[in-house]
């Protein structure tokens, strides 16, 4: 074995830093705000150069066979459950987004959460380092059950810094809400694993595409639990796949469990940039691609994902138009492409959507990490109390324009080559539905992007304060930006170097797919979209805001309203919550306690009132029932083995 | 010809004598006897045994009992000397306090 090789084996450590780091800040340095930032940056830095040695490493022999390395963490009867590392192009790639990502916004938020008090701002950088070890050991899972325990401590990491400001009810309860919509996916996720480690008794990404193609064959042998004995193998499989994707549905903001996701951006931005936009949301699409030899054994499934893909992007897309806060129009844009991705992952364009999480992850946190400039120097998420904003913050200004830009899908940014490789996907499939939706989200999504842009940092200045830039802020906002800008020439349709990189078998992603017409039809329905947004929201803003609202007032009352999907949530919630908690706490009072509790106490109670008259405290009296006993107990024996015992004795002596 | 049922059948009187005493005395005193008279129909159960067993422990173990018989009436001696100081009295049915 080369040493190369050898070093790759540790990709553990890139998730051990920052974990170390955690534990650091927070058992002795909670004290000191400079220490604990220096020990959180300097931890993810290393994780960034061992991530970038390995991203290296595999794009040295891009055909390498996926490094696995797994132990038996415990054994729980028959049941071994493994623990390990896989280090694959696609983890590789990622490895090495994540903590990148993660630097740039760590150094971010030195200035970002300044303000805060010192315990506050060392909380903030414990979890974050929390937060990047849960995220890089989700990245670097290569069973099931590891997948799950990460997926379970980025969730947690998430309610924490959603909930950061925890003193302020509306961050408190978005964090609540988060986990728990969150917590729906993961139940349907957890039991398909559990599920599909019934069908095949393993939980190992690799291992199960062939266990489950056995299991087709052969599906008797396996288990003969109650889904099994109803449905046929395929329709067992497409369950089990589907209630895999649950989780992905859950993590990743999916219609229909998207709605925790704007709530979520209660916490502060360099975490919404983080977490809600970058990386946590994206882990339910890297689940998906990861495993998507898994899914691809259900084309059912695949379908299903497709069409909740498209229907959260256009969902997500039409809601933000009629936001006025502007984290919130963003958290909307990321539901919408993280339903793009999925979108593309469901129609089999497993390169174009991983393709779309990269560049998304940067052109997204770079958008986030430019409002977060605005909100920190006004002090408002309001977009109609910001206006002019690109003359007096330029940097923020520039590089939110090219993030507009990546987002809406204009080249050269990246966001163009990733998103039009996906519409071609589309375009080239027969799902009409699908079609029309791509076509109308890169209409909405140019339209939104560019109406925040011109509101926000055109038209004329509706604030008293001058606004400030700070370095350590505009410097990851410059970083950023470029990567949002040259960062697409890593896959343009002639020379599809990242689909190259992904598949180690080139025949895989080989579909001919006509890439011209495409993008010509999604270009030219951006720029009608951008000006559309520049004729409307240039000048006079409001004027043509009230009027648009005034026309439209249904369309308005429905988007402003969310669709009603979180009212439908709540209605569900409070007749099923009413009537659990009705029957549990009837269960408790009555039952538990009153049955159960009480009954036993006063049995004993009672049973002692008139029992205790047994105990004279006379020694005689004590020795006379203990004699008495200890024969009853004798003559029982003896009765019971007809005293087998004395004459098996009396054998041996008359002998 | 005397066999083990003989002494089974002293033995057995001897410790329903000392249970019997155990169970009636009103002496403390009385009681620790016919605890001996217990402990020496063991012994001579265990002596029996071995005889007609033809091993050499039960004697071992007989010798032993005696000495931890020594021992233990020592310390009854020892309590009944505590108890007589406390209540002046060492009629068992008299000493109650442990009760309701």
């Amino acid at each position: 074995m080369s040493g190369a090789t050898c070093f790759v084996d540790y990709a553990w450590m890139v998730p051990f830093f920052p974990f170390f780091a955690f534990i650091l800040i927070s058992l002795f340095t909670v004290r000191n705000r400079s220490l604990s930032a220096f020990i959180s940056i300097t931890a993810i830095i290393l994780s960034t150069v061992y991530a970038s040695a390995i991203l290296y490493q595999r794009l040295l022999d891009v055909h390498e066979p996926a490094v696995i390395r797994e132990i038996t963490w415990l054994t729980a009867g028959t049941v071994e459950f493994p623990i390990g590392i896989l280090v694959n192009n696609l983890s590789a790639a990622m490895l090495c987004m994540v903590s990148f990502i993660a630097l740039i916004i760590q150094i971010y938020s030195t200035s970002y959460m300044e303000n805060e008090e010192e315990t506050g701002f060392c909380r903030y950088f414990a979890f974050m380092s929390l937060f990047a070890a849960s995220m890089l050991g989700l990245v670097i899972s290569p069973n099931f059950f590891q997948i799950y325990i990460f997926w379970e401590l980025v969730g947690l990491c998430s309610y924490l810094l959603i909930g950061f400001w925890y003193n302020r009810p509306a961050a408190a309860s978005a964090a609540r809400k988060a986990f728990i919509v969150t917590r729906f996916g993961d139940t349907g996720f957890l039991i398909g694993i559990i599920m599909l480690y019934m069908m095949t008794h393993s939980f190992s990404f690799d291992a199960i595409p062939a266990l489950i193609e056995s299991y087709r064959i052969n599906p008797g042998m396996i288990w003969s639990i109650i889904p099994g004995q109803y449905l046929s193998p395929d329709s067992t499989i497409s369950l089990v796949t589907f209630l895999i994707f649950c989780g992905a549905i859950g993590k990743s903001a999916l219609f229909p469990l998207h709605v925790w996701l704007p709530d979520a951006m209660e916490g502060p931005t360099p975490v919404s940039a983080l977490i809600h936009a970058a990386t946590m949301v994206a882990a339910g699409v890297y689940m998906v691609a990861q495993t998507y030899d898994i899914f691809r054994t259900s084309p059912q499934t695949l379908l299903i994902i497709a069409h909740i893909g498209g229907i959260t992007a256009f969902m997500a897309a039409t809601m933000a138009l009629a936001q006025n806060d502007i984290k919130l129009v963003l958290a909307y844009s990321t539901m919408s492409h993280l339903g793009i991705m999925t979108l593309a992952l469901g129609m089999g364009a497993l390169a174009a959507g991983t393709f779309h999480l990269m560049t998304h992850a940067f052109f997204k946190a770079l958008l986030f990490l430019c409002a977060g400039s605005v909100i920190f120097a006004l002090h408002t998420n309001n977009i109609w109390e910001m206006g002019n904003l690109r003359k007096s913050m330029r940097v923020t200004g520039a590089t939110f324009l090219i993030g507009a830009l990546a987002l809406a899908g204009i080249p050269p940014f990246s966001g163009f080559w990733s998103k039009d490789e996906i519409i071609a996907v589309v375009f080239a499939s027969p799902h009409l539905l699908l079609k029309i939706l791509a076509c109308l989200t890169v209409f909405i999504t140019s339209f939104y992007i560019f109406r925040v842009y011109f509101v926000a940092f055109f038209s004329k200045d509706r604030y008293d304060i001058t606004p400030h830039e700070y370095p350590v802020m505009t410097v990851p906002l410059i970083i950023l930006a470029i990567i949002s800008t040259v960062g697409g020439f890593v896959a343009t349709p002639w020379n599809n170097g990242f689909a190259a990189f992904l598949s180690t078998d080139p025949a895989c992603e080989g579909q001919s797919v006509s890439y011209l017409l495409p993008s010509v039809i999604v270009l030219l329905i951006s720029l009608f979209a951008i000006g559309t947004a520049y004729s409307l929201y240039a000048k006079d803003p409001a004027h043509y805001e009230e009027l648009l609202r005034l026309r439209y007032k249904a369309i308005y009352s429905i988007l402003t309203g969310r669709y009603w999907i979180d009212d439908f949530w709540n209605s569900i919630v409070r007749v099923v919550v009413a009537f659990l908690s009705t029957a549990a706490s009837f269960i408790d009072s009555r039952i538990i306690d009153g049955l159960l509790v009480n009954g036993s106490a006063h049995l004993a109670d009672e049973a002692g009132k008139y029992l205790r008259f047994e105990e004279s405290g006379s020694v005689q009296h004590y020795a006379v029932i203990i004699i008495i006993s200890i024969v009853i107990i004798l003559l029982a024996v003896g009765i019971i083995h007809g005293f087998f015992a004395t004459e098996l004795l009396y054998g041996a002596l008359m002998r | 010809m005397t066999g083990i049922n003989h002494y089974l059948v002293l033995s057995l009187i001897l410790f329903s004598i000392g249970v019997f005493g155990v169970l009636t005395r009103r002496s403390a005193i009385g009681i620790l006897l016919s605890l001996e008279l217990m402990l020496n129909a063991v012994n001579i159960n265990l002596v029996a045994f071995s005889h007609f067993l033809e091993s050499i422990t039960g004697h071992i173990f007989a010798i032993f009992l005696i000495a931890v018989a020594a021992a233990e009436s020592c310390v009854g001696l020892a309590i009944i000397i505590c108890v007589y100081r406390t209540f002046k009295d060492i009629r068992a049915d008299n000493i109650n306090l442990l009760k309701w």
